[in-house]
C-alpha cells in the first residue's frame, strides 16, 4: 500500500497524544491517543482490493457502421476491501448505447465476481483498437493512492460501412429486359480460378473440373459427380469515382454525405459485382492528398477489397477534384470502358459570387472527359453523378433551400454535357430506391 | 461537521473561562448586553470566523492547509481542560507555574476531547469521500453507482468510530474494575498505565503494519506489478 500523507499525520497526531499522556500521566490524552491510534491502525489495516482480474471477450471483431457490439467483462477480485475502478478506453468516434465503460464496484472480504458489460457503437467506419482494460483498486477512507494496472486482450475492431441489400434492385425485371443495367453486365466469357460452387456435372464440363472428393463424399440419387464452379470473366466493367473531401463530412456521423457515400458506393459495387461485372473504384481528396485506388478485377473478393478501402477512408481538403483524379485514372479507364459513377456534393461545386471561379468548369471538363471515353468506346455508358444531398447539415439549413438551387443549376448543365443525374436524399429513401427508380425512369 | 467541532471548542473555551476566572473585554460586554443579551453570541462569532476562514483556505485551494488549521483551531481549547488532569507534577518540580485546577471531572473532560477528535477524524474521511464522490462524478461514473460505493465509505466510516470508541471505552472499563472506580475518575496511576500500555501496543501494531504495507508496495514496484 502506497499511503496518503495526511495518514502518517493521523499516526503522528495519536504519537504525540501517546507521549504526553505518559509523561504528564494525564488520562485524557490517553484515551484520546486510543481513538486515533485505533481508527488508524484500522484504516492501515485493511487492504485495498488485490488478486484482480479482468476478462475481457467481443462477440465479433468486425460490424457495420451503426451497429452495437456487446463488450462482455468479468471482474475478479480475491483479497482486500474497497472500491475498484474498471475502465476501458474507447475512440471518439465509439459511442456506449447501453452499461458503461466506466464501472466501479465495492468489494468486502472475501472473493468477488462482476459481470460489467456495455454495449458499444461505432458511427464510423475504420480500425479502431480497444486497448487493454485498466483497473484502479482503492481501499477504504482513501488511506492509500490506489494500485492500478491493465489487463484483458487488446481488440481491433473493424467497423465497415453498411451496404444496403439490393434485393429490391434485382427484383426489377425491367432492367434485364431493357439491357440498361443488366445489359453492362456479361456473364459469359472466360473461367476465373475464382471458386463459386459446388454443382452436378453437366455435359460439355471439362474432367479437370471434378471434385473427387466431395463427389466420393456424397452420392447424388443421380450418380452424377460434383463439379468445381468458378466466377465467369467479365467483359464489362464499372468505375466509381466517390469524392472525400472535407466539405462531405458535414453533419451527423451516423448518416452524412461521406458516410452516405461509402453506402451508396458498397451498394454500387454489390450490385455490379453479384451480376459479374469488374469493378474498378477511386476515393479522391482523401486526407493524404493522395486518393486511394482500387484496381479493377470482379468476383466476390473485389467486395472484400472495396469495404476494406471504404473501412480505411478518411476526408481530406478538396485538393485534388475530378478531372485529375479522371487523369490519374486514364489507363485503367480506357482499358476497362466501363460504367462510371461519380458520387459527390453537387451544390459544392456552383461557382458562387466573391468565390475562386473554374471549380465547377474543371469538374464539367471531367464530366465531357468521361462521356467522351463511353462514346469513343462504342459502349455507349452514359456518366452518372449521384448528388448526395446534405441534409441537416447547419449550412444546408440556413441556406433556406439556397444549396437546393444550386444542385439544380449544376445538374442541369451536367445534363447538358452528357452526364445522367441521380439526386439523392438520404434523409428520405434509401440509395437502393433511388436505383429502382433510376432504372424505371429508363423503361 | 465543522461547525458541531467550533462549536465545541468555543464551549470548552467558555466553560474553561469561568474556572480561570478570566473576565471578558469591556466590548464583548457591552455588545453582549444591548444587541444579544439573550443570544449565546461569541461561540455563533467563534464558529463564523472558523468556517469563513475554512471556506477562505478551501478557495485557495489549500485544502489540506484548512484541514489541519481547522483541527488545531478546534483541538487547542481543549489543552487547557486536559492538562488540569495531570498526575504528575511537573510543574511543580520545575517550579514554573502552578498547577491549573484540579476539581474538574475528568470523565466530563475526556468525554468531550474524544469527542472532539471523532469529529476530526470523521471530518477528514468525509472530506475524503466527498472528493471521491466528485472525481467519480467528473468521470462519468453513473449516480446508482456513486451512490452504493459512497453508502459503503460511509458505513465504512461509521464502523471506523464505532470501533475507535469501543475500544477506548473498553480500556477505561478495564482500568476501572481493576482499580476503584473514583480511582478511574481521578485518574490514578494504575488507569494510567493500562490505557497508557494499550495505546503503546496500539502504536506499536500501527508501525508494523505501516512499514509492511510500505515494504509490499516497495516489492510490487519493484517486480513491476503497478
Amino acid at each position: 500500500m502506497r499511503y496518503q500523507p495526511s495518514q502518517l499525520s493521523w499516526i503522528a497526531i495519536a504519537l504525540v497524544l501517546l507521549v504526553a499522556g505518559l509523561i504528564l500521566g494525564n488520562l485524557v490524552l490517553l484515551a484520546g491517543a486510543v481513538f486515533v491510534l485505533v481508527s488508524a491502525l484500522l484504516s492501515t489495516a485493511i487492504p485495498p482490493p488485490s488478486g484482480i482480474a479482468v476478462t475481457r471477450s467481443l462477440a465479433k471483431v468486425a460490424c457495420w457502421v451503426g451497429d452495437t457490439l456487446t463488450v462482455e467483462r468479468r471482474l475478479t477480485a480475491r483479497h482486500g476491501t474497497g472500491a475498484i475502478f474498471v475502465h476501458d478506453d474507447l475512440p471518439p468516434e465509439a459511442r456506449v448505447v447501453s452499461g458503461s465503460n466506466l464501472r466501479v464496484v465495492w468489494k468486502w472480504p472475501g472473493s468477488k465476481a462482476a459481470d460489467i458489460s456495455y454495449r458499444v457503437q461505432f458511427s464510423k467506419r475504420g480500425q479502431y483498437a480497444l486497448q487493454e482494460t485498466e483497473w484502479e483498486s482503492r481501499a477504504p477512507f482513501g488511506v492509500d493512492q490506489g494500485v492500478s494496472a491493465s489487463s484483458g486482450p487488446p481488440f481491433q475492431v473493424s467497423v465497415v460501412p453498411r451496404i444496403r441489400s439490393i434485393t429490391r434492385l434485382n427484383a426489377v425485371r425491367g432492367v434485364a429486359r431493357h439491357g440498361r443495367y443488366l445489359g453492362d453486365l456479361s456473364r459469359t466469357g472466360a473461367a476465373t480460378d475464382e471458386f463459386r460452387e459446388l454443382r452436378p456435372y453437366q455435359p460439355g464440363d471439362p474432367f479437370k473440373r471434378i471434385n473427387w472428393k466431395a463427389s466420393a463424399r456424397g452420392i447424388r440419387a443421380d450418380n452424377l459427380p460434383l463439379v468445381n464452379d468458378v466466377e465467369p470473366e467479365t467483359k464489362k466493367g464499372v468505375w466509381i469515382f466517390l469524392d472525400m473531401a472535407d466539405y462531405m463530412d458535414v453533419g451527423v456521423p451516423l448518416s452524412n454525405p461521406l458516410e452516405n457515400t461509402v453506402e451508396a458506393s458498397g451498394t454500387l459495387a454489390q450490385y455490379y459485382l453479384a451480376q459479374g461485372s469488374t469493378l474498378g473504384a477511386y476515393a479522391y481528396n482523401s486526407y493524404d492528398g493522395r486518393g486511394e485506388l482500387l484496381t479493377p478485377e470482379a468476383g466476390k473478393r473485389q467486395f472484400n477489397r472495396l469495404i476494406q478501402m471504404l473501412a480505411g477512408l478518411k476526408p481530406g481538403p478538396p485538393e485534388e477534384d475530378l478531372l485529375l483524379a479522371v487523369e490519374r485514372c486514364k489507363s485503367f479507364l480506357l482499358r476497362l470502358e466501363p460504367a462510371v459513377y461519380v458520387i459527390t456534393r453537387l451544390d459544392v461545386h456552383y461557382d458562387r459570387p466573391g468565390e475562386a471561379p473554374g471549380s465547377f468548369d474543371r469538374f464539367k471538363t471531367a464530366i465531357t472527359r468521361l462521356a467522351s471515353l463511353g462514346t469513343l468506346s462504342g459502349w455507349n455508358n452514359p456518366v452518372r453523378v449521384v448528388h448526395v444531398d446534405p441534409q441537416g447539415s447547419p449550412e444546408a439549413a440556413q441556406g433556406l433551400g439556397l444549396t437546393r438551387w444550386e444542385t439544380r443549376l449544376v445538374a442541369k448543365d451536367l445534363r447538358d454535357a452528357g452526364a445522367s443525374v441521380i439526386e439523392w436524399e438520404p434523409s428520405r429513401e434509401e440509395f437502393t430506391s433511388v436505383l429502382v427508380r433510376h432504372v424505371e425512369a429508363y423503361r | 461537521m465543522l461547525s458541531i467541532l467550533l462549536l465545541l471548542a468555543a464551549y470548552v473555551s467558555w466553560d474553561m473561562g469561568f474556572v480561570l476566572n478570566v473576565r471578558v473585554t469591556s466590548w464583548v460586554e457591552r455588545a453582549d448586553e444591548l444587541v444579544f443579551h439573550f443570544v449565546p453570541w461569541q461561540p455563533v462569532l467563534a464558529v463564523g470566523a472558523g468556517l469563513a476562514a475554512y471556506w477562505a483556505l478551501q478557495a485557495l485551494g489549500r485544502h489540506r492547509l484548512a484541514f489541519w488549521l481547522m483541527a488545531l483551531a478546534v483541538a487547542v481549547p481543549h489543552v487547557l481542560p486536559a492538562w488540569s488532569h495531570n498526575r504528575i507534577g511537573w510543574h511543580e518540580l520545575l517550579e514554573f507555574q502552578e498547577g491549573l485546577v484540579d476539581e474538574r471531572s475528568v470523565y466530563g473532560d475526556m468525554t468531550l476531547f474524544v469527542v472532539c477528535l471523532v469529529g476530526l477524524v470523521a471530518l477528514h474521511r468525509l472530506i475524503g469521500i466527498k472528493r471521491l464522490e466528485r472525481l467519480m462524478r467528473l468521470q462519468g461514473v453513473g449516480p446508482l453507482e456513486r451512490r452504493s460505493i459512497i453508502t459503503y465509505e460511509n458505513l465504512m466510516l461509521i464502523g471506523l468510530i464505532v470501533a475507535g470508541l469501543l475500544v477506548a471505552g473498553l480500556m477505561v472499563m478495564v482500568a476501572a474494575v481493576l482499580e476503584r472506580y473514583d480511582g478511574v475518575l481521578g485518574g490514578s496511576s494504575l488507569a494510567i498505565a493500562i490505557v497508557g500500555g494499550g495505546a503503546a501496543l496500539l502504536f506499536a501494531l500501527t508501525l508494523l503494519l505501516w512499514f509492511g504495507g510500505r515494504r509490499d508496495a516497495d516489492e510490487e514496484g519493484s517486480s513491476g506489478i503497478a
